[in-house]
């Protein structure tokens, strides 16, 4: 008889499934301030620790610790909390005008605000920015036109992009945000190759790049992180692990073995992994890498640990694969409460002022939405027919020409 | 890429061995000299992430050059070529574009084995948002290129490396005049272009219209001339955009069409060509359309010349078409006898004689009137791309970063050695590559 042990083969399982009490037991959580600040200049491989550990600001009482806390002024404070409110709700309403079949899609980033908003903040407005589909707070945050961003979600006459693209899929090319890919990951490497090409011309401008935990796993994400080190590119590459890749939880990523941080190791790359629920970490980790880029000190990779509390889109269900009651527990709670609970600990804020706010904003986003749905919503044609065959190329080609012809406009 | 390199500072050229040593195939050989690591660079070997960072490039305002060692390592790159750079002008409404030229070596006829003479040129002519380029000689790639790389849509440029160094038609086993010895080797010095889309006719004729790309060029050439037909010969150049219009004009003039390509059969170039010159001349078809094409096997190393179409096939291709003369008439009913089975024989009748050509000139008036006519409709002369400017300077070493020709220059029938699957192997029994081994190499 043989005396070698059959082979069994590993397929990941989340703690839990629906029915069952959400277990984050094997979530480590490291306590605010616990890591330090080290020079934007630090060599990589003496601050490993980072990619290992949290970098975390905000404790439980919503005061900010340790070397991380970036120290922002009211305004820019306020700013942030504004613009994670204004985000929500947008998301809200254009869930709702889904549902009311005034869209066919749409895809909100409840419970990762702070990733986008404190990241568009902690940037220069000139910065390139290389989203996937869930960072919208970029655009709300560089204070772009709600009404621009809902036209193209209803493919309205006021549709920038012409009625081409599925909602949310925004370019927006004067707010440096460039055009949503749904093909996972591409736009990864394409933010390490303009960060190539500024540098190689000697701008001064960086760029950042955005691509959740499941997306990891494609090789877009490697190319990124093997172009960045190798021509040191001025490019921060950011992982925003939201634990949820449609169905699929992180470990799918390889997320069960080490963390996405821990990725930039092999590279030779700084890696940071932040809190992504905390504001000020947010911002201080992307105000360090920016920092670091821009005097020539290379690219880093950014894991934002967080979590998707919204469905992956309007077509998905999460109760179907995950306990319900999961995001209401999750241990590194809620983005606008936790600076909420901020700006209130040192006394800018009060829940009056915030209710105001809260009713201010709604009403701005549903002005928005007037204006947007007196462009027409999902249904009226956003431009001719003849549209639809410019842009293939620069110059509309013999062939496309007769085409056009033959569908008779 | 020197011209343009030096004409346009946003010009980078950058790929796998392309920088310091060159290029596998010397491409850019001198260029990182003359201008630079930030300009012209080596590359790390994820033709993915070629492709990525030029699409960021072109975002960023420059106009990336980049190449793709071998067509057959291309795919990797799919995705951003297809859903990136291709889509990128169309998704962001016009805000967005990538002016990407790709170069890449393809084709076989150089014992590169199935990893080393793919032919995938199809697959990209069916991607909307891309161009595909085939140059059959150094005064179109150097004209080409440039034009491509002026251009500011995504270009895939294939490079067909059997005629790096040469007109190859396909006769292995006669020596090769190379191209400094050759008309067509002749390249002016300084800029200019050849528009894309505008192809070539090569070769004028009544009889039947042969379309290539590429070494096929000079594979048809040398099938015409082994059939002894009067066939005019369309070098296509551009595969997307087409010159439908030159193709059409021809086929309706000749009522016959025989189309060679490398790539195989199945879904290749080909079908389109087939497709559309029949949708365009099927009431002045007098034979079926015929396709000359690699089979439909991978690249087969030991059989390279079992696989490789050459000139016999094409003969016989001719034959076949030429053999279905008069069958059908303009109404659709036959206007003569069919050929005896005797004449059917290939070679038999028509190879070098005058038979052919008394056959057609009793073809009778209406056929003759029929292709006066269409000549007049097409209201074109007999060349569709631009002629040959007078040749300039014999510098063909000038053309395409400096020595478009250097490639192989060790030997005609170099390249043996495959670079991922056989490191520094000599090709197994084969005496000719004894002490050969082409510059490449990980």
């Amino acid at each position: 008889m043989s005396s070698k042990q059959p082979l069994r083969l590993h397929v990941p399982e989340p703690k839990a499934r629906p029915g069952e009490s959400p277990d984050f037991s094997d979530i480590v959580i490291p306590p605010v301030g616990s890591l330090r600040r080290p020079p934007s200049d630090e060599p990589d491989h003496s601050m490993r620790e980072h990619a290992f550990g949290m970098i975390r600001v905000l404790d439980e009482n919503g005061v900010a610790v340790g070397e991380w806390d970036p120290k922002l002024p009211p305004e820019t404070l306020i700013k942030g909390l504004r613009a994670m409110l204004l985000t929500r709700i947008y998301d809200e309403r254009m869930m709702r005008v889904q549902r009311q079949g005034k869209t066919s899609f749409y895809m909100k980033c409840t419970g990762e605000e702070a990733v986008a908003v404190a990241q568009a903040l902690a940037l220069d407005d000139g910065d390139m920015l290389f989203p996937s589909y869930r960072q919208q707070g970029l655009l709300i945050a560089r204070d772009w036109s709600l009404v621009d961003m809902m036209c193209q979600v209803y493919n309205n006459t006021k549709d920038r992009l012409k009625g081409r693209q599925l909602p949310i899929m925004y370019s927006v090319k004067e707010a440096g945000f460039f055009s949503i890919s749904g093909n996972l990951g591409t736009q990864f490497p394409q933010a390490v190759g303009w960060a190539m090409a500024s540098a190689l011309k000697g701008d001064t401008r960086i760029a950042a790049s955005w691509v959740g935990d499941g997306t990891t796993a494609e090789a877009d994400f490697h190319y990124a992180l093997t172009f960045a080190t190798v021509y040191q590119a001025p490019v921060i590459l950011n992982v925003v692990n939201n634990q949820w890749a449609i169905s699929s939880f992180q470990g799918f990523a390889g997320g069960e073995q080490t963390t996405f941080a821990a990725r930039a190791v092999g590279y030779g790359l700084p890696g940071l992994r932040v809190d992504g629920n905390d504001f000020l970490a947010v911002y201080a980790a992307t105000q360090w890498a920016a920092e670091r880029a821009r005097s020539n000190n290379g690219p880093t990779l950014i894991e934002f640990y967080t979590y998707r509390a919204a469905p992956h889109s309007t077509s998905d269900d999460p109760s179907a694969y995950r306990p319900e009651e999961e995001s209401a527990r999750w241990p590194l709670g809620d983005p606008i409460n936790r600076l909420k609970q901020h700006l209130i600990a040192i006394g800018i804020w009060d829940e009056e002022k915030h209710t105001a706010l809260a009713a201010e904003l709604d009403e701005f986003v549903r002005a928005a939405q007037k204006e947007a749905e007196s462009y027409g919503t999902l249904g009226v044609k956003p431009a001719s027919a003849a549209s639809m065959f410019e842009d293939v190329f620069k110059e509309v080609p013999q062939h496309l020409i007769r085409q056009r012809q033959e569908l008779g406009v | 890429m020197d011209i343009m390199l030096e004409r346009d500072s946003n010009t980078v050229v950058f790929g796998e061995d392309v920088g310091y040593f060159g290029g596998v195939f010397r491409c850019t050989a001198g260029l990182q000299k003359k201008y630079g690591t930030h300009r012209v660079f080596d590359s790390p070997i994820a033709e993915g992430g070629i492709l990525a960072t030029a699409v960021g490039m072109g975002v960023y305002g420059l106009r990336p050059v980049v190449e793709i060692q071998f067509a057959d390592y291309i795919y990797p790159a799919f995705d951003q070529l297809v859903s990136e750079a291709a889509r990128l002008r169309y998704r962001s409404g016009g805000e967005f574009w990538a002016p990407i030229t790709v170069r890449s070596p393809c084709g076989g006829g150089i014992f590169g084995g199935q990893t080393h003479s793919q032919s995938p040129e199809a697959i990209f002519t069916h991607v909307c948002g891309l161009k595909t380029v085939i140059p059959s000689n150094p005064y179109d790639a150097k004209g080409l290129l440039i034009a491509a790389i002026e251009d500011d849509d995504p270009v895939v440029f294939f490079e067909p490396k059997r005629i790096y160094n040469g007109p190859f038609e396909g006769y292995h086993d006669r020596p090769l005049v190379p191209w400094s010895k050759h008309d067509l080797g002749e390249v002016p010095e300084g800029y200019y272009r050849i528009d894309l889309g505008k192809a070539n006719i090569v070769r004028a004729g009544s009889e039947v219209t042969v379309l290539a790309y590429g070494t096929m060029v000079h594979v048809a050439l040398a099938g015409v001339a082994e059939a002894g037909v009067d066939a005019e010969v369309i070098d296509l150049r551009s595969l997307a955009p087409l010159d439908i219009d030159c193709i059409v004009a021809s086929v309706k003039k000749t009522g016959r069409c025989v189309i060679v390509h490398e790539a195989t059969r199945t879904g290749g170039f080909g079908a389109e060509l087939s497709a559309q010159v029949q949708e365009n001349c099927f009431m002045h078809l007098e034979a079926q359309i015929v396709r000359v094409a690699g089979w439909d096997t991978p690249y087969p190393h030991a059989f390279e010349w079992e696989y490789f179409p050459g000139p016999e096939r094409v003969k016989r291709a001719i034959m076949t078409v030429m053999e279905n003369w008069g069958d059908r008439g303009l109404d659709g009913t036959r206007q003569r006898a069919r050929p005896t089975a005797h004449s059917r024989q290939p070679g038999l009748q028509l190879k070098g004689s005058n038979n052919g050509t008394l056959r057609i000139q009793a073809a009778g008036r209406g056929r003759r009137h029929r292709r006066e006519r269409d000549r007049r409709m097409a209201g074109q002369g007999r060349r569709c791309g631009q002629g040959r400017p007078a040749a300039g300077r014999h510098a063909h070493r000038q053309g395409l970063g400096g020595d478009f020709l250097a490639g192989v220059r060790q030997d005609h029938r170099a390249v043996r050695q495959c670079r991922r699957h056989g490191r520094r192997r000599r090709t197994a029994g084969d005496p000719r590559s004894r002490g050969r081994r082409y510059a490449g190499g990980r």
